[in-house]
């Protein structure tokens, strides 16, 4: 979901209309001649990119703090101690969490707790917010890891098959399937799976509750509507980048040539062309996957999956804001982790920067 | 002219008087004929004609009170007197139906409004101006852009609580960046005309020129824009209902429906399939209509390729 934005169609609309222009062509050995300035170009890279990675966490750190304290510190104190309390009693509320405190000494403290592992107490359970959420967390990683795995190939071969073919009525026709699919919100296409293996079939068990206690066989079946719901809801998305990318490589120059040399053709699609194609795939998918596995929040609540996301959503209507903030936190980290992931296979791939680390 | 050149014939001959039709191909069709144009533009307009017909007269032809309970058994399928049943609470799911699709138009249509007034036009202003303004504006956007947009929209939420109006500025502020970059692109290939310079020339006021001179010329991609911001607006705001974030019961409202009676999945289906059909109609074909525009604009060049 929704998650929005994600534009056009494909995740964000810039990159998958118009995926960056025409990757760079092989090497040319005037390039490999290693300069000071191109000779760390990698490491430069890797860099920047952990800073700004850092740099996001701490901005989603701050936001998520401003937005659970625009409450004035007595309504907090009320919010807590119910609506009979004397003056007293709320002062004594306030000067005790140190709500008085200047906003920056707050969020300060705050972050420095979450930081070393102190998450609070949720005064909603009456326990750790930790211990809530840790468990949670691995099933979410699982989920997510494994969508994303199974639609990043799939994306590709449908990409790769609508760029060979661009144009005719087989690529119309599934252009015009990515966007209905895409069109879709995730709680509507888990909802449609729902009715047809869970329901008319019967195959596969209707909400995730399984994995908490379930046996094994019951805790795999647990994921596998989840993770075909969350991999409906990429594969539009990664299609139309895939399409784009391939579509330019196997219009360049370099491209027309081997085919022209009469190479075979699986050989210049794949060792030719979308090798070139990777780069600029790989990135706007990066850009685009903190959108796209934010899904696995609404997937999450859709089968009553155990993950951070259904927790998450569950403590904002219960108004659980120590809970809301560590999810957030450890939500916010984790996509920012996968980017970073994928941004540094980006680099892996560079042919430009793989030349100048020779 | 000396004796020995050799002149083509007609070069010296007047232009000829080009036909009017073809100085109309030159500009960029209108929206509206470019969405007739193609079958995928006019199939999205006749749904999206059909769903928003449903959404703002149904509510006139509830054969029961959407919200009375227990109007008939409790969790039924179709039957004669419950065209989709009823839900567990013995509501009649096909009035709730038909007056459960309004916030999913409205709250989107106000929520992209609002982002295309802030985003485009900082976005304006941004590549406008150039120079220290820009970086500043684009910094912004690069920033909101890196967090998380569902997760951005939940926080804000815990925080301020959930309605309308928290709703449409949390909606409008997911989209401020992705509008303003669009936007800001846009004017980029725009500012650099001579008719710009021409308009500064005259001593034209920055708002006078971007509202006159950059806006109409800027208008294509926005409208297609626009029309893309409208579904994931309608995909979000959905979203969010289905959460239980956004419309509150006893609302009828399709997305809070489908939560709602998601777990009676079996005895009654179409409490839960009718609402979802109903966002799936109307977000795939402003989907359609979105695409329709965003496709003509960046016709791609499919000619001249040896096929691979």
């Amino acid at each position: 979901m929704a998650e929005g934005d994600a534009p056009i169609i494909v995740g964000e609309a810039p990159a998958a209309t118009a995926p960056p222009l025409s990757p760079p062509p092989a090497p040319s050995p005037a390039r490999a001649v290693a300069t000071p300035r191109t000779r760390f170009a990698r490491i430069e890279s890797v860099l920047r990119q952990f800073g700004s990675a850092l740099l996001t966490l701490f901005v989603i750190s701050i936001v998520t703090f401003a937005a659970t304290n625009v409450k004035s510190p007595t309504e907090v104190a009320r919010n807590a101690l119910g609506r009979e309390t004397s003056e007293a009693q709320l002062q004594a509320y306030v000067q005790e969490h140190g709500l008085d405190e200047p906003v920056y000494v707050r969020y300060g403290t705050w972050l420095g707790d979450f930081v070393r592992g102190d998450w609070g107490v949720s005064p909603v359970t009456g326990r750790e917010v930790r211990e809530d959420v840790v468990p949670r967390l691995g099933k979410t990683l699982l989920l997510s890891l494994v969508s994303l795995l199974v639609a990043l190939p799939i994306s590709v071969l449908i990409g790769v098959f609508m760029a060979r073919r661009g144009g005719s009525w087989k690529d119309l026709s599934l252009l015009i399937g990515t966007v209905v699919v895409a069109a879709l919100p995730e709680f509507v296409v888990g909802i449609g799976l729902l009715m047809l293996f869970a329901v008319t079939l019967g195959w596969l068990p209707t909400d995730s509750t399984a994995l908490s206690f379930g046996t094994s066989t019951e805790k795999v079946k647990a994921y596998i509507l989840p993770s075909l719901t969350l991999i409906l809801a990429m594969v539009p998305y990664i299609v139309r980048i895939a399409r784009g990318a391939a579509r330019e490589a196997l219009a360049a120059p370099y491209t027309q040539a081997a085919l022209l040399r009469g190479l075979a053709r699986r050989t210049v699609i794949w060792d030719h062309a979308m090798r070139n194609a990777a780069v600029p795939l790989v990135n706007a998918v990066a850009i685009n996957l903190v959108y796209l596995l934010s899904g696995v929040i609404v997937v999450e609540n859709v089968f009553a999956f155990p993950g951070i996301g259904q927790a998450l959503v569950q403590a904002i209507a219960q108004g659980d804001v120590l809970t809301v903030q560590a999810i957030a936190l450890v939500m916010g980290a984790m996509f920012i982790a996968i980017s970073l992931i994928a941004d540094l296979l980006v680099v892996y791939f560079n042919p430009r920067l793989k030349a100048a680390s020779a | 002219m000396s004796s020995g050149a050799v002149v083509e014939p007609g070069v010296l001959d007047p232009e000829p008087l080009r036909p009017i039709e073809e100085e109309e191909e030159a500009r960029p069709p209108s929206a509206w004929r470019t969405i007739l144009g193609s079958l995928e533009g006019r199939i999205g307009l006749v749904f999206g004609a059909i769903m928003l017909g449903i959404i703002a007269f149904g509510r006139f032809f509830t054969p029961y009170s959407p919200t009375e309970l227990g109007v008939g058994p409790q969790a039924t399928g179709p039957s004669a007197d419950h065209f989709l049943g009823t839900d567990n609470l013995g509501r009649d799911v096909f009035s709730r139906f038909l007056v459960g699709g309004d916030t999913i138009v409205l709250v989107p249509l106000a929520a992209v409004t609002v982002a295309f007034l802030v985003g485009g036009g900082l976005g304006m202003l941004g590549a406008y101006s150039r120079g220290r303004t820009d970086g500043l504006i684009t910094r912004l956007f690069d920033l909101l852009l890196t967090l998380p947009p569902l997760l951005l929209v939940l926080v804000i939420i815990a925080g301020l609580g959930t309605s309308k109006v928290v709703l449409v500025l949390t909606v409008a502020l997911v989209f401020v960046p992705r509008v303003g970059r669009i936007v800001r692109g846009a004017t980029q290939a725009v500012v650099t005309s001579d008719f710009i310079a021409a308009a500064q020339a005259r001593g034209e006021r920055t708002g006078s020129i971007l509202a006159r001179e950059v806006l109409p010329n800027i208008a294509a991609p926005a409208i297609a824009d626009f029309a893309l911001r409208i579904t994931y607006g309608v995909i979000f705001v959905a979203t969010l209902n289905f959460l239980g974030l956004g419309a509150q019961p006893p609302k009828p409202d399709w997305g809070l429906m489908v939560a709602e009676s998601r777990n009676f999945l079996s005895v009654a289906p179409w409490a839960t399939l009718g609402p979802a059909f109903g966002i799936a109609a109307l977000s795939i074909s402003f989907n359609m209509i979105a695409d329709a525009l965003t496709r003509h604009l960046t016709r791609e060049a499919a000619r001249g390729i040896v096929p691979v």
